[in-house]
C-alpha cells in the first residue's frame, strides 16, 4: 500500500514516552510507533461506528438468513475473480 | 500463538449481533491473543454483503476495522495460485475453496467459521475448523450462549 508523509507536532512530554518505548524495543522506531497508534484509532472508531449502526437496527436478521446472504455473495465473488 | 484464519461470517455476525462469540473472536484478535488471518477474498465477500444489506457507509468502517486488526495477514490472490485445482473434490462449493486454501498457503492452524456445512466436509481432513465458540474455549476466554456458537 502506498503511504504519504505527514508532519505531526507532539508535546515534548508524548515524544520522551514514544522514545522510551522504542529504547525498550516494542516499536522499530518513532514512524512505527505513531502508524500503530494511528491504526489503533482507525479500528476503535470504526468500531465504534459499526456498534452503533448495529444498535439502530431493531433486531438482527434470522441466522440462516445470514447465511445464505453470505452464501450468495461468496458466489458472486468466486464468479467474478475466478470465472 | 495459534494462527487462525478467520471466515467471512465471523464479520457479519458481529455487525448484526449484539455480544455473539464471533464479537468476541474479534476482540481477542484486538487484543494480540492470537494471529488473525483472511484474505483479499474476506473484504471482496463483506463488501458485497454489506452492499447488499446495509450501507455503503457500513462496507467502509468494516473494510477500515479489518484492515487495522493488529497483528493481521492477509493472503493475496498470488498465494493462492499455487493451490489452485487442489482440494475441488473435498468442498461441495467450489466457491468456499479461495478460504480453505488462503488458510493452507498462510499455514493457519484454526478456520474460525459460522457455517457448520462446511466443517462437515471432507476438507476437515486437512483443516481444523473451529466455531468462534470453540475458539474462545481454546484460548480460556469467556463465552455467550448462541445457537451454533456464533
Amino acid at each position: 500500500m502506498a503511504s504519504h508523509v505527514t508532519h505531526v507536532r507532539l508535546a515534548r512530554e508524548d515524544l520522551a514516552f514514544i522514545d522510551d518505548a522504542v529504547e525498550s524495543g516494542r516499536f522499530l522506531d518513532r514512524t512505527d510507533f505513531i502508524r500503530s497508534a494511528v491504526r489503533l484509532q482507525i479500528h476503535d472508531l470504526a468500531k465504534e461506528r459499526l456498534r452503533d449502526a448495529r444498535s439502530r437496527r431493531r433486531r438482527p436478521t434470522p441466522f440462516p438468513e445470514l447465511l445464505a446472504s453470505l452464501r450468495a455473495s461468496r458466489k458472486a465473488v468466486h464468479r467474478e475473480i475466478w470465472g | 500463538m495459534i494462527r487462525a484464519y478467520l471466515d467471512t461470517g465471523v464479520f457479519l455476525v458481529f455487525l448484526d449481533r449484539d455480544d455473539s462469540n464471533s464479537e468476541r473472536v474479534l476482540d481477542a484478535a484486538a487484543d494480540g491473543l492470537f494471529l488473525p488471518v483472511v484474505s483479499f477474498h474476506t473484504f471482496q465477500e463483506a463488501t458485497h454483503n454489506l452492499l447488499a444489506r446495509r450501507t455503503k457507509e457500513e462496507a467502509s468502517w468494516l473494510r477500515y476495522f479489518v484492515w487495522t486488526l493488529p497483528g493481521l495477514e492477509v493472503v493475496t490472490a498470488d498465494r493462492l495460485e499455487s493451490l489452485r485445482g487442489e482440494y475441488g473434490d473435498r468442498v461441495a462449493d467450489p466457491s468456499d475453496l479461495p478460504h480453505v486454501r488462503a488458510y493452507l498457503a498462510a499455514e493457519c492452524d484454526r478456520f474460525v467459521t459460522v457455517n457448520r456445512r462446511l466443517t462437515r466436509m471432507a476438507i476437515r481432513e486437512v483443516v481444523v475448523f473451529r466455531s468462534p465458540r470453540e475458539l474462545l474455549e481454546e484460548l480460556g476466554l469467556p463465552v455467550v450462549e448462541t445457537p451454533q456458537g456464533i
